[in-house]
């Protein structure tokens, strides 16, 4: 409460009382927003193909039945990161977890193909 | 997040509008083909007479060709529909489609697009390749998807204002519609918005099939198999009886009707039916299908049961389509489609409305601004008048036209760009009058040229109990008048300014 008011002391009298809020959070520049939309739109779109190929090559059971599955889940996966993308407060640690993600289930598509089986 | 709702919103808006408008319409796909065929008026036939009908009509004019495949009238169309692979040696140009009536003669209607044509633009668009409409299509679900789950995070009040509806004030009015459109129907956005991608999931999303077959070929032979064509014998062979193997398909199914029937060589003593279950008796799209020697008519084969994952993907398929409701939820998904384009437009009014009262100088908005709004005046009034003159369009252009059904998709197209033209050049408050007026005069006078063109008028309809038509001319002038009221909203709303004490306000923090 207190600090609110403290910060509220910041803007003119007449605004405080009066002037619509900012559109847009200050704070973070075109720069940090171009890599939360490049995490977001490429980035997502990477994360979902090799999190569905890997959860496809990973589901026990029948291969056709394991693709579907993946395939279903894939666009959730897909929002999530874009989701994950805005709302993370550090476009840092925001690219750390994709590259992680990514690392993870690429490294594990790839061992299981090269393990070989079902293909 | 509330950045992310904006403009996952805003850059595939215009799109999403279209896409919900004619997606809706798609609903009654059936209904508006009977409509705009109005030469056909014979009542659903009996299915496995129009099967029969279907299999002698074949015979006579399609006798050489390598499969048939015949879709009986569904419970709510009028004709069934006929498609055959031509011989080899047949001409490039030579037919390979028809639709017979129930008595099983081939239909004599004029020329159309028909309802095919809006189903087909909500997940294809037109004059591209269909590929790329379907990419297009499916960035804009996925915008739209990102934009649900955004708004559900931005909107944390989400409960209370379920019955918040604030009529009259501006910018607070439009949030609440907004608001109203989008949660009061948030199941249903989410369910359609998600199941939509998944009708197309191997195109958009294909890396789970790479991952674990060689082709594409290989997993839709492994998840939808299909019989193979047999091997021709050379001798001529009669085609089995059908009532007999329609009634064994049902002793099958139990709870389902036979929807469409495919003949494989027919004519030759190796021939197969293929009869599978209708998809208009359950939630799962994807039927069953089961092989009867089409020379003895004895069943020789039938698909493998689906797992949990296939019966999954098959009713979110089914639930997208709606093909199982009957006429009450058929009505709701129709009337959520309306909500889910109202949401679309009033979040894009919202944007121009937020952002207005910003504006330097509101008579130079600058360029952005400007051209957010012409392509909301040119969409919002734009679609439903393009929707208009194609209905239009079927009953006043000459019925002996060549290329009549692309004609009438030009109309539609054109009604569209000229909307969107007039958007360009008019100031926006008057353009929003003059076409919102426009729209409803389009719409109300649907019901009058079908009438004096067809002599089937509205009163008539309801004497004879013709819900078809009656419902159709009804929907129009609903569609009219929800039109005309929102054009006299507009014509008498004033532009209200921000109070003097928060305009000065305003002033003073952006100075």
């Amino acid at each position: 409460m207190h600090k609110a008011v403290v910060r509220l002391g910041y803007l003119p009298a007449r605004a405080r009382r009066g002037a619509p809020p900012p559109l847009r959070e200050k704070g973070e520049g075109r720069g940090a927003t171009a890599l939360r939309i490049l995490a977001a739109v490429p980035g997502g779109y990477a994360v979902a193909s090799l999190a569905t190929a890997c959860l496809a090559r990973l589901i026990p059971g029948d291969r056709a039945a394991a693709t579907v599955t993946a395939t279903l889940a894939s666009f959730a996966v897909l929002a999530g990161v874009i989701v994950l993308s805005f709302s993370l407060r550090s476009v840092l640690r925001l690219w750390l977890i994709l590259i992680a993600i990514a690392a993870v289930t690429g490294g594990a598509t790839w061992l299981s193909i090269a393990l070989g089986g079902r293909l | 997040m509330a950045w992310l709702h904006t403009w996952a919103g805003l850059v595939v808006g215009w799109l999403l509008f279209a896409i919900f408008a004619t997606g809706s319409s798609a609903y009654f796909q059936s209904e508006i083909t009977r409509w705009m065929m109005p030469e056909v008026a014979a009542p659903p036939p009996d299915r496995d007479a129009a099967v029969q009908n279907a299999i002698i009509w074949l015979g006579r004019n399609a006798a050489g060709a390598g499969d048939w495949s015949i879709s009986p009238a569904s419970k709510r169309d009028a004709a069934a529909t006929l498609y055959w692979q031509p011989p080899a040696d047949a001409p490039a140009a030579a037919r390979t489609s028809a639709r017979l009536d129930g008595q099983g003669r081939e239909v004599a209607a004029r020329a159309t697009a028909g309802g095919e044509f809006l189903y087909r633009f909500h997940f294809e668009l037109h004059y591209m390749p269909w590929w790329l409409g379907r990419y297009l299509i499916g960035i804009a679900a996925m915008a739209m998807l990102v934009a649900i789950v955004s708004g559900i995070v931005t909107h944390k009040k989400i409960f209370a204002d379920f019955f918040l509806l604030r009529i009259g004030k501006g910018q607070r009015s439009w949030l609440d519609a907004h608001n109203v459109t989008g949660v009061l129907v948030l199941p249903f956005h989410l369910m359609i918005t998600y199941t939509g991608l998944v009708t197309l999931a191997t195109m958009y999303m294909p890396w789970g099939v790479t991952a674990n077959f060689t082709t594409p070929a290989a997993f839709f032979e492994a998840t939808y198999p299909y019989p193979e064509p047999p091997a021709r014998t050379g001798v001529a062979a009669p085609l089995a009886p059908f009532a007999p193997i329609a009634a064994e398909a049902r002793r099958i199914w139990g709870d389902r009707d036979i929807g469409y029937v495919r003949v494989l060589t027919p004519g030759d003593r190796a021939q197969r039916i293929i009869v599978a279950s209708s998809s208009e008796d359950g939630l799962s799209a994807r039927g069953t299908q089961l092989t009867f020697d089409g020379t003895t008519g004895r069943l020789i084969g039938r698909s493998p049961p689906r797992g949990a994952a296939l019966e999954t993907e098959s009713v979110m398929v089914g639930l997208h389509m709606g093909e199982y409701a009957r006429p009450v939820l058929r009505w709701l998904y129709f009337l959520s489609g309306l909500a889910g384009t109202a949401m679309v437009g009033s979040g894009l009014v919202l944007w121009t409305v937020k952002r207005r009262a910003r504006l330097a100088d509101p008579a130079r908005p600058h360029l952005g601004f400007r051209l957010v709004e012409t392509l909301n005046i040119g969409t919002i009034a734009g679609v439903p008048a393009a929707i208009a003159t194609y209905f239009l369009a079927n009953r006043l252009l000459p019925l002996g036209l060549a290329e009549r059904g692309g004609r009438e998709v030009m109309a539609f197209f054109a009604a569209w760009a000229a909307a969107m033209l007039w958007a360009a050049v008019r100031p926006p408050r008057r353009a929003w009058v003059e076409l919102l007026a426009t729209v409803a005069a389009l719409f109300a006078l649907v019901p009058v040229v079908s009438a004096l063109t067809t002599g089937r008028n509205l009163a008539a309809s309801l004497v004879a109990g013709d819900w078809v038509f009656a419902g159709f001319d009804l929907v129009m002038l609903a569609l009219a008048l929800m039109f005309g009221w929102a054009a006299r909203k507009t014509l008498h709303h004033r532009a209200r300014p921000l109070p003097g004490r928060r305009r000065a306000a305003l002033a003073e923090a952006t100075a």
